[in-house]
This record gives C-alpha cells, sequence and structure tokens, in this order.
C-alpha cells in the first residue's frame, strides 16, 4: 500500500513538474509559430542555414522555458543545511546579520551559456570573418564607385528609425529595429545585442524572413523607379584587379573605418580578417577552416540561441507586429534608395551605369545581385549584370557595419 | 514623439557619416587603384624597352669579335634578373660565344650595357 502510495506520489511530482503544467497558452502558440518556421526553412527554403536553427532554439525555449534559466544563487542557512542533509556542505559562506549562510549555486540552462556568445558580442563578428573568407571585393575593387551605392542602401536604415520612434519605441528599440534594413543577419544581430537585447527574438526572426524574401519585395520596386531604357543599359567589362590590390584591400579599409568609426572595428575587422586571409594565399587551411567549420558552428550557437530568446511573453506582443512592419519598411526604402542612386550615376555617367544595380547595395550577398541580374535580362537576355551589381552587393555589408558602428555610437 | 530633433539629428548625422566614410574609402581604392596600374604600365613598358634594347644588342654582338667580360656580366645580369625569356638568352650567349677577337665597336657595346644597367638595375 505504502509502495503504491508512494508510486502514485512520484508520479504526481513528474506530472506536476512537466511542461504540462508549467507552459501557458503563449508557449503553446509559439511552438506553433516555430512549426511555421522550421516549414518556411525546410520546404521553402526561407535562409535555412539560419532560420532552422533559430525556429528549432524557439521551439525548444518554449517547451522547456528552463533552458535559458540564468545561473542562481541561492542563500541557506548553514544550521538549516545540517539539519536537513546530517553533514555540512562544501559551499561559500556570507555572513548576513550575524547568520552564517550558505551560497548555493544552481547552474543555468544549456541555451544561457550558449546565448553569452551573442550578449557579449562574439559570434556575429565571428561570422563576419567566415563572411569575409567567402567574399570576392575584385567587383567592387575593379569600380569603387559602388561604394556610394552600397552607402546609399543605408538610408534606409535611418529612415526606419524615425520609423520606429513614431511608433513609440524607445531610441535604442528604434536602433535595433531599423538595421533590419541592412539586410544583415550578424549585424542585426550584434546591434541589437547592444542596443535592445529583450527584442532579439523578433528581430532575428524579421532579419532573417526578409532576407529570404528579397526577390518578392525588390522587383516591384526596381521596376517602380526605373524606366526601359534605364533597365536596359549593358555595363562595359570590369578592368582585371591585380593581387596586390586585393592583398591591400582589406587592409585599406580596416584602417580608414576603424580610424574614422572605431565601433564598427569588431565586424568590419573580423570581416577583412577574413578576407585577407582568403587573398593572402598563404594561409589556405585557416580561409578553408573559416569558410567552412567556423561559420558553421558559430551558425549553429547563434541560431539556437537567438531562437531561445523567443518566448511567449518577448515574441507575443504588439511589438513585434510593428517590428515585422517596421522590418519591410526597411528593406523597401533601401531598395528604393538604392535604385534612385544608381539613377543619379546613370545621369552623371550620361548612360553608362545601370541603375538596377543600386538595388544590390542592400547587403543580402548574392540574393540581392541575382536579382538585379533577373530584372536586367528581362529587358534584355543578353545583359550580364551579377558581377557589376556584386560591387554593391559586398559594399552594402561595409555600409552595413559602417551603419551599426553609428548606431551603437550615438544609442549605446 | 516628444523633441523630433533627436532622431531628425541622428537620421542626418547617421546618413552623413555612413556617406562620408565611404567617400574616403571610394576615393583612396581608386587612388591606389591608379598607383598600381601606373606601376604595371612603367613595368611593362621597361619590358617591352628591354625587348627592343636586347634585340638590337643581340645583333651588335653578333656582328662583334670580342665582349669585355664586365658588360657580358652585366647584360646577363639584366636577362636573368628582368626578362625570362629562355629564347633570347640562348640566342645572346650564343652569340657571346662566337666572339674571341677584339672588337671595334666596343664602345657602342659599353654604351648600350650602361643603359641598362641603368634603367633597369636602379
Amino acid at each position: 500500500m505504502a509502495i503504491i502510495e508512494g508510486i502514485i506520489n512520484s508520479l504526481r511530482d513528474l506530472l506536476q513538474e512537466s511542461g504540462i503544467f508549467l507552459l501557458d497558452w503563449k508557449n503553446y502558440i509559439m511552438i506553433i509559430v516555430s512549426g511555421i518556421l522550421i516549414y518556411l526553412a525546410i520546404y521553402k527554403k526561407f535562409e535555412p542555414m539560419l532560420l532552422l536553427p533559430i525556429a528549432f532554439g524557439m521551439l525548444l525555449v518554449n517547451i522547456y522555458p528552463n533552458i535559458m534559466a540564468e545561473p542562481k544563487i541561492n542563500l541557506e542557512p548553514v544550521s538549516q543545511y545540517i539539519i536537513e542533509y546530517g553533514k555540512s556542505g562544501n559551499y561559500p559562506i556570507i555572513n548576513i546579520n550575524s547568520e552564517d549562510y550558505y551560497q548555493i549555486t544552481t547552474n543555468g540552462g544549456l541555451l544561457y551559456y550558449l546565448y553569452q556568445g551573442v550578449k557579449l558580442g562574439i559570434y556575429p563578428p565571428l561570422i563576419f570573418l567566415g563572411i569575409g573568407a567567402m567574399t570576392d571585393f575584385g567587383p567592387l575593387i575593379a569600380n569603387p564607385k559602388s561604394l556610394l551605392l552600397g552607402a546609399s542602401a543605408q538610408i534606409g536604415i535611418f529612415v526606419t528609425f524615425i520609423g520606429a520612434k513614431v511608433l513609440g519605441f524607445t531610441l535604442q528599440e528604434s536602433g535595433s529595429i531599423s538595421i533590419i534594413g541592412g539586410a544583415d543577419g550578424p549585424t542585426a544581430i550584434f546591434v541589437t545585442s547592444k542596443l535592445s537585447p529583450e527584442l532579439l527574438g523578433p528581430i532575428a526572426v524579421a532579419a532573417y524572413s526578409y532576407m529570404a524574401l528579397v526577390p518578392i519585395i525588390q522587383p516591384p520596386i526596381m521596376r517602380a523607379l526605373t524606366t526601359k531604357k534605364e533597365r536596359m543599359v549593358v555595363m562595359s567589362q570590369l578592368r582585371p584587379v591585380s593581387k596586390l590590390e586585393r592583398i591591400m584591400f582589406p587592409i585599406i579599409v580596416l584602417i580608414i573605418v576603424s580610424i574614422l568609426l572605431p565601433t564598427a572595428a569588431p565586424l568590419v575587422g573580423m570581416l577583412m580578417l577574413g578576407n585577407i586571409f582568403r587573398e593572402s594565399g598563404v594561409v589556405d587551411r585557416l580561409s578553408k577552416c573559416a569558410q567552412n567549420e567556423l561559420i558553421n558552428i558559430v551558425t549553429i550557437f547563434l541560431g539556437v540561441a537567438v531562437g531561445a530568446t523567443a518566448s511567449g511573453e518577448a515574441f507575443l506582443n504588439a511589438k513585434t507586429l510593428s517590428i515585422m512592419l517596421l522590418g519591410l519598411i526597411a528593406f523597401s526604402v533601401g531598395t528604393a534608395f538604392g535604385v534612385l542612386f544608381g539613377k543619379l550615376m546613370y545621369i552623371f555617367t550620361k548612360g553608362k551605369v545601370n541603375p538596377l544595380i543600386g538595388s544590390a547595395g542592400v547587403s543580402a550577398v548574392p540574393m540581392a545581385a541575382r536579382i538585379s541580374q533577373k530584372i536586367g535580362q528581362e529587358e534584355n537576355p543578353s545583359n550580364f549584370l551579377l558581377m557589376h551589381a556584386m560591387g554593391p552587393n559586398v559594399a552594402g555589408v561595409i555600409g552595413s557595419a559602417v551603419a551599426a558602428g553609428i548606431l551603437i555610437t550615438m544609442l549605446g | 514623439m516628444e523633441n523630433p530633433s533627436i532622431e531628425i539629428m541622428i537620421l542626418i548625422t547617421g546618413i552623413t557619416v555612413v556617406f562620408f566614410v565611404l567617400i574616403v574609402l571610394t576615393f583612396i581604392v581608386k587612388l591606389f587603384g591608379l598607383v598600381i596600374s601606373k606601376i604595371n604600365f612603367k613595368i611593362n613598358n621597361r619590358r617591352v624597352k628591354a625587348v627592343n634594347d636586347i634585340d638590337y644588342i643581340n645583333k651588335e654582338i653578333e656582328s662583334e669579335d670580342i665582349i669585355p667580360n664586365e658588360i657580358i656580366a652585366v647584360i646577363s645580369a639584366v636577362i636573368c634578373d628582368l626578362y625570362g625569356d629562355n629564347n633570347r638568352k640562348k640566342i645572346l650567349f650564343k652569340s657571346i660565344r662566337r666572339v674571341n677577337n677584339e672588337c671595334n665597336n666596343m664602345w657602342k657595346l659599353k654604351c648600350y650595357g650602361k643603359n641598362i644597367t641603368d634603367i633597369y638595375m636602379k
């Protein structure tokens, strides 16, 4: 009888500690949301490299919230501990009001520790190291004016900043939301972790979702802002770029940007470090490691940890809807300004620059460049704009890192 | 928005700084590209001149009887260091080996040898 009673009590205790009693309705809705994101990542291939770990992190934290629990220090009176356990403990002792207490530490959850890389701003620069090792800056070096197209696309960030303030967000929240317009996931996460970490979940989901939606968002804007004649412009072939230029470029960029804007140094510095690994040709193993093992490992940790910040309380509120709307505005305005600056260059160069490459200044590499190519080929099938658009595309990566540095400097 | 001036200030400052940084970068990358292309142009031009000069020297050497060792050494060094055309090297050294008498036009070779040294070895 006592055994049966014991079994029933144990089962009841287990049940009461299970998710069935610990979870509330917000958690269940977030589980459904994470399911939708997993579907989008796997079947619709929406930036799966990051959206899948983010969605899975979201699922984990909403099924088992303590996976993100912070470590705690509990204070227990020494005398009470000895009575309860029959022996003294091996914990640090602190004296409060003439009574001794044990400081008993409970460890945090797994994802709490992985999240420290996000909180301390470590993972995004490491991802930029891998991106730098994968990026060919040749088209940009051959046509440095592309940097201006990369700059113009970042106007979307600052316009969205105003929009976010109008909707009632604080300055720091507005800065975090507006960086979605840079179309750069690691940059968005880096800025948000510094300015407004409580919005990390919705901003990361918004940033990566909209990056995947670039083929849908950009084309109507590009067609609306350009004429058929402008879209048909065939640009002259880019000049060859020497090895010395490719090696000096990351050094020059690092020095200039870090001197003018030191807060951009972590992102730009790691981007250029990765690039010099690639271009030097003497550290092939490091370059391959940065492009493969390192970026893959960090992507997993970053994605899961960021997803785990998307608990029900953090995600299911009116702010998230506003963030989604503002993210869309940021992307659209960035594309528009890129194309408009491209039109300006078309006028100043007397028709030598195709304005479509301006939209690639939104740094969704290489998707935005491919969209420029595709829209150009709709008018002229023999027009190959891809390499020309890659210049502004990679310039946008530098531009968004610079914009991030500005926001952190002014709002941090 | 209680105090729109802060937001406007951030908007204008942010856009200005982004453009400023990237304009400076554009200028410096363009300048560097121009410098590199000028250096390459000069080196290529010198190489073209070297081809023409060595051709002329080859013809002169073939018509001479003897060539002082120091000139041979200079010309050989120039060819080896700057100009890796094995066919021309063979022709030049073949010409030098043929020569075994005092050269009437020694001054001409000295002059061309000095020219090559001045232009290419510095």
